[in-house]
């Protein structure tokens, strides 16, 4: 037997096929109309995949807002601390009077020199 | 649109046997395939851009759409890859003789143990009456692959069918 020859009854094998898969064919108005039908009344099933990506983003979504909740009030909270604790330090007289003990220790003779500016007067030469 | 539809009407039946082939003969698959594909071109999801014939792309789009429907089945584990002849659900024409139905099952089944490559370019080939060219085309793959798989399949499904008579 022949390629040529096995190739044909292949084909014929097809072409039964082929005749067979007309018999159950619905036809093209029918499917385009439950197409139509089933896009209008939006019931495209939900695959399980997209179920489940769909619970995931659900899932995820509700843990950032729930990390936003606790962590947004907590760096706020920080911020405002530190704020209040620089207006109290601007405002509060004692803590601004406040200096440390060893301050004395880095007070060299000639600070007022290197501080200030000297006035030369030239009228007492 | 409607122009677009007449043109899917025309090609209807040769979509409807190659949504078959690509969801391994079954038969409501392979209609909620060939609705999702449609409803993509008509919708203008899929979009013609004219660089292929027609046909050629439309069967790129519904081995597309039966790819991720295959991937989705086999992702919840509803349906086994592999089916055997009951599972077939092949109703016949009243226009079909009882030898073809019986030629026609015979081969679905053989159909079903090749790689899914091969069984893919042999209906292409033989059952749509394409070019190997073409079938690499809509496949996605060159064509000297396409004619590796051309042979390979030929030669298997020989096998097989010998196997069976």
């Amino acid at each position: 037997m022949s390629d040529r020859m096995q190739d044909g009854e292949l084909r014929a094998l097809f072409d039964a096929q082929r005749r067979v898969d007309a018999g159950d064919m619905p036809s093209f108005a029918d499917m385009l109309a439950s197409a139509s039908a089933a896009h209008d009344v939006g019931v495209v099933p939900i695959s399980g995949r997209h179920r489940w990506r769909r619970e995931w983003t659900g899932a995820l979504a509700a843990a950032a807002a729930v990390t936003a909740l606790i962590v947004i009030p907590r760096l706020q909270t920080g911020d405002d601390e530190f704020e209040r604790a620089v207006r109290e330090f601007e405002t509060s007289p004692a803590l601004g009077a406040w200096q440390s003990p060893t301050d004395a220790l880095l007070r060299l003779p000639g600070d007022a020199l290197l501080s200030g500016v000297p006035s030369v007067e030239l009228e007492s030469r | 649109m409607m122009d677009m539809e007449a043109q899917l009407e025309r090609l209807h039946a040769e979509s409807f046997g190659w949504a078959l082939s690509c969801c391994g003969g079954e038969r409501a698959r392979a209609e909620d395939v060939l609705q999702s594909a449609y409803m993509r071109v008509i919708g203008g999801r899929a979009v013609y851009g004219g660089r292929s014939t027609f046909r050629t792309w439309l069967f790129g789009v519904i081995r597309r759409v039966a790819w991720e429907h295959n991937r989705r089945d086999r992702t919840e584990q509803r349906r086994t890859v592999r089916m055997e002849d009951s599972q077939l659900h092949q109703v016949a024409d009243p226009g079909a003789s009882a030898a073809e139905v019986d030629a026609s099952r015979m081969l679905t089944a053989a159909l079903a143990r090749l790689p899914e490559r091969q069984r893919e370019v042999l209906h292409l080939v033989f059952y749509q009456d394409m070019s190997i060219a073409e079938a690499a085309e809509i496949m996605g793959i060159s064509v000297g692959s396409a004619r590796t798989h051309y042979e390979r399949g030929k030669a298997r499904l020989r096998v097989l069918l010998g196997e069976r008579e």
